[in-house]
């Protein structure tokens, strides 16, 4: 036999060994294995003959078994231990890295569309639609007075006997408070420099209607509101932390207006109680203390206090305006000669967002609009990207991927993609949040609670990753649909270019045979 | 700057396997295509010459972690103008050997004072 022939013979045999190897580490190193060894080959017989080239077969063999077999246990390379998924992700990390302009494209108008919808979903979601931090907000009302009948004014302040009165009715009113509001100076100890804050007198059951306990300390007691009442003094969080935030503040003695007050209490730094306001916008206030008067005994034509009241659990809307409407009533004939003065109430966050809903209504429908522009743009861009890749798939399909590896390295691709676009668009949400709630009206009902939070962020991302991988997903099910059509063209093309590289590898005589091997071989695949 | 980080990455990477201490040795003076380095590590004298399959299976361990990388394919001079694939050292590969190097100076030098090398051996 010539030793052309027995060269012939060696690299079959090396190329069968090759397969003892796993795909992967073939299709990377599986040639430069087969050459290797058949210049070992050419080098064995030159030196030895027969019995040295029949010693390197043997030797191949058990070298294929040996580091075959270490190569499935544990692959060289780092990305393939992770099986298919480590492959995939590879894979698509490289296709991704040649193509930066559409990694752009992507991840750009995920960042931007998504980011600002977020930032508008943020806004109407916390002013909107969360509940306020009260317990069962829903059962609480602020309670209005109706003076159409004497003059233009549908949103009064109650007088203090009307809150003494809406206390005093029972029946679905659980319990009433009066609020007022007063702008003092406060210096947290003698001879400290005095600031003005914001203070809310209030009935001594507020805490308690609100269902709010302080973090430090406790709420007012019931003696500790009226004529002769101590002064005391509940803080903010925010007031407290402004002052040094020490947890021993408690019974120190505070300055109001130049008056000593007790710190009995420091409320949880989410609690943000308003005061709703008859005109203007809603009151804040940066701590509380206890009204000094009777309620009872006040000028019952000077409207000067928020009525806040809880309903009874399971009271509906209508039962409760019934009832305030019935305590009118009784205010109306005692007070006004029966001359037409109404009582009626609103919810807390109905009354509180009733300003801003239309606009944050129209802002929502906005976001939603800007959404689908986003999806119809993105999915351009992937439909896009994706006829670009039809000549690929048809490569793969013909080279022996099968349909799954196809879809789920594509969809992989297309989740990749997307989770960097969300999360983008996460951090674009954070930042756009940062300077809308900056540039938003002082005025703006429940700003402090207008915050990127960590369930949002996930939507955004979770949102961000489906995009592409849903466009992509109709792709893919689509060419599912043509898959026969496509087989038949993808394997007339790919048993062409097969042929033709062939002839490229080995220009001999034997081309002509060789190409019609490969092309067989491409069509029975 | 860095220098005891690239210490610290030294130490992950030292000490070497012996077929990729032949390969950073080979490929230092030249690109190689795989029978080149199998050649060079003949030529040394090396008795137990690396099996093709262990070699191939360093060489993409070795592209991976950075110490080595492919060059472009081209027709070898010494296997009838066929094709091949050349392999470079890369600088990482080259600090990597160095310091293998000085681990098995240091190793010398301590058998030379454990008295255990021989008169004719440097």
């Amino acid at each position: 036999m010539s030793g052309e022939r027995l060269l012939d013979l060696s690299e079959r045999w090396f190329r069968l060994l090759e397969r003892l190897y796993p795909p992967d580490f073939s299709d990377n190193m599986g040639t430069a294995v087969v050459e290797t060894y058949r210049d070992r080959a050419r080098d064995a017989l030159r030196r030895g003959g027969v019995l040295r080239l029949a010693a390197l077969w043997v030797r191949a063999l058990v070298d294929s078994v040996r580091n075959g077999a270490g190569e499935r246990a544990r692959p060289a390379v780092r990305w393939r231990r992770s099986g298919n998924w480590g492959r995939d992700a590879e894979l698509a990390t490289r296709r991704l890295l040649r193509a930066p302009a559409l990694v752009l494209a992507v991840v750009g108008t995920l960042g931007v569309g998504l980011g600002l919808f977020a930032v508008v979903y943020t806004v109407v979601h916390k002013v909107l639609i969360e509940p306020l931090p009260y317990k069962e907000p829903g059962n609480l009302y602020f309670v209005w007075r109706d003076y159409r009948a004497f003059f233009d004014l549908g949103r009064g302040w109650l007088a203090g006997t009307d809150v003494a009165e809406l206390q005093k009715a029972g029946g679905v009113i659980e319990d009433a408070a009066g609020l007022l509001r007063q702008l003092t100076t406060f210096a947290a100890r003698e001879g400290a420099d005095a600031t003005e804050i914001s203070v809310i007198v209030t009935s001594p059951n507020l805490f308690d209607l609100l269902g709010v306990q302080p973090v430090l300390g406790r709420g007012f007691a019931k003696e500790e509101g009226g004529p002769k009442r101590p002064p005391v003094i509940v803080l903010t969080n925010e007031l407290w932390q402004r002052i040094g935030a020490d947890r021993a503040i408690l019974g120190t003695t505070v300055r109001l207006n130049g008056e000593p007050y007790t710190v009995i209490g420091v409320l949880p730094p989410k609690f943000g109680f308003v005061r709703n306001a008859s005109l203007g916008p809603p009151q804040r206030a940066d701590a509380y203390t206890t009204l000094n008067i009777n309620l009872a005994q006040t000028n019952p034509s000077a409207g000067s206090y928020a009525g806040l009241v809880r309903a009874r659990r399971g009271t509906s809307p209508q039962a409760v305006a019934a009832a305030v409407d019935a305590v009118g009533r009784v205010v109306d004939a005692r007070d006004f000669k029966s001359k037409g003065l109404k009582l009626y109430p609103a919810g807390v966050a109905q009354d509180l967002v009733a300003g801003v809903r239309p606009a944050l209504v129209v802002l929502g429908f906005a976001g939603i609009l800007l959404v689908l522009v986003l999806m119809v743009n993105l999915a351009s861009v992937l439909m896009a990207r994706a006829a670009q890749r039809e000549h690929e798939f048809a490569v793969s399909r013909a080279l022996g991927a099968n349909g799954s590896a196809v879809v789920r390295a594509t969809l992989f691709e297309g989740g990749l993609l997307g989770l960097a676009g969300g999360a983008a668009a996460a951090l674009a949400a954070v930042w756009g949040t940062r300077a809308l709630v900056a540039l938003a009206p002082l005025d703006l009902p429940r700003r402090e609670a207008v915050v990127v939070d960590w369930p949002i962020a996930a939507i955004v991302i979770g949102l961000g990753t489906s995009v592409p991988w849903f466009v992509r997903s109709i792709r893919v099910s689509r060419s599912r649909m043509f898959a026969p059509w496509t087989k038949w063209s993808t394997t007339r093309f790919a048993a062409s270019g097969s042929a033709r590289s062939c002839c490229r590898a080995s220009p001999s005589a034997r081309c002509s045979w060789r190409r019609w091997v490969c092309s067989a071989s491409c069509l029975v695949r | 700057m860095g220098t005891d980080r690239e210490r610290r990455g030294l130490g992950d990477r030292l000490p070497l396997r012996r077929v990729e201490f032949h390969i950073l040795l080979s490929l230092a003076s030249g690109e190689r295509h795989g029978y080149g380095i199998i050649q060079d590590i003949e030529a040394r004298g090396e008795t137990a010459v690396p099996d093709v399959g262990t070699m191939y299976r360093a060489l993409a361990r070795m592209a991976e972690l950075g110490l080595i990388e492919g060059a472009a394919r081209r027709p070898a001079a010494d296997a009838a103008d066929e094709r091949r694939n050349y392999y470079r050292i890369t600088d990482a590969g080259r600090r990597v050997a160095r310091g293998e190097v000085k681990r098995l100076e240091a190793l010398m030098r301590a058998a030379r004072l454990g008295r255990l090398v021989t008169k004719g051996a440097k």
